[in-house]
């Protein structure tokens, strides 16, 4: 369940899942003036699209007036994210683009970091996926991090498995989910296996039963657009 | 399943379960019978007396 800040309320908002589409964080390219940091974009691009992974640009969904809930909604649909800062992102910037990170952390799904200097770089995002993009190994480090996120949809299936072993269907889900937002192939064929699952299991209540089963079917639905 | 003997412990414990996390390069310790994971290592390195998935 996510508590929305706009209402303070449960989201109802049906997001649809993004399979292996990377969340951008920055500022419209359009507007940057630090040429070594555009050209990085450019890169970053790229190489996620070689490694078969779409970009969407957080920019690209600001509109006018309160896009706050196309952001959240984005970031939800997305696998990972890859965030840019400099010491010359103003400020306003800056907050949107660690609130966005923050965000990405608190839906479980990593971010990359680049940076042009570790002098730069808050103290909380120590010990997490930093790139320093003024270093001349910025891309073969970038590389092998999306190796890294590759490999975390075996994981994510092995976890569901022992979930779905356990009889714990809602976190099976929830992993299946990640794995297919990471890229796996199997998932839904596991997802229709948990269902038949859930419509068979007599141990849950009706009211988890009938919530597990119309998120997973409208998973199901909202993917194959 | 593991036993307590004079050494230590001998055999696996059957409940347990360990699979490595790629996001971190660490193995985590998972509970077969809750699905739920319950220890993140924090060394590099598996557990001992745990089977790894």
């Amino acid at each position: 369940m996510i508590i929305c800040p706009l209402n303070n309320d449960e989201c109802s908002k049906k997001v649809a899942p993004r399979k292996k589409t990377a969340f951008i964080i920055s500022r419209s390219p359009k507007v940057i003036e630090d040429k070594k940091l555009k050209k990085v974009i450019g890169e970053v691009d790229s190489i996620l699209k070689k490694n078969g992974f779409k970009c969407f640009y957080g920019a690209d969904s600001a509109s006018i007036g309160d896009y706050f809930c196309d952001i959240c909604s984005n970031i939800l649909s997305s696998a990972f994210g890859v965030a840019f800062s400099s010491i010359d992102t103003p400020i306003l910037s800056l907050c949107n683009i660690f609130m966005e990170k923050g965000l990405m952390h608190g839906f479980g799904k990593p971010v990359v970091l680049f940076i042009d200097h570790l002098n730069n770089l808050p103290s909380d995002f120590k010990r997490e996926y930093i790139i320093v993009y003024k270093d001349r190994d910025y891309l073969k480090k970038f590389i092998k991090i999306i190796k890294i996120f590759k490999s975390a949809q075996n994981y994510y299936h092995k976890l569901g498995d022992i979930a779905l072993k356990a009889e714990d269907y809602e976190r099976a889900a929830r992993y299946y989910k990640d794995a297919y937002l990471m890229g796996a192939k199997k998932t839904n064929k596991k997802i229709n296996n948990l269902i038949f699952l859930l419509r068979r299991d007599n141990n849950n209540s009706l009211s988890i039963k009938s919530r597990l089963l119309n998120d997973l079917n409208t998973f199901k639905v909202l993917s194959k657009k | 399943m593991a036993k307590i003997t004079k050494g230590g412990f001998t055999g696996a414990f059957s409940n347990r379960i360990q699979a490595k996390n790629p996001l971190t390069n660490r193995w985590v310790k998972i509970d077969t019978t809750s699905g739920r994971i319950i220890e993140h290592k924090s060394t590099s390195g598996p557990y001992k007396y745990i089977r790894k998935k």
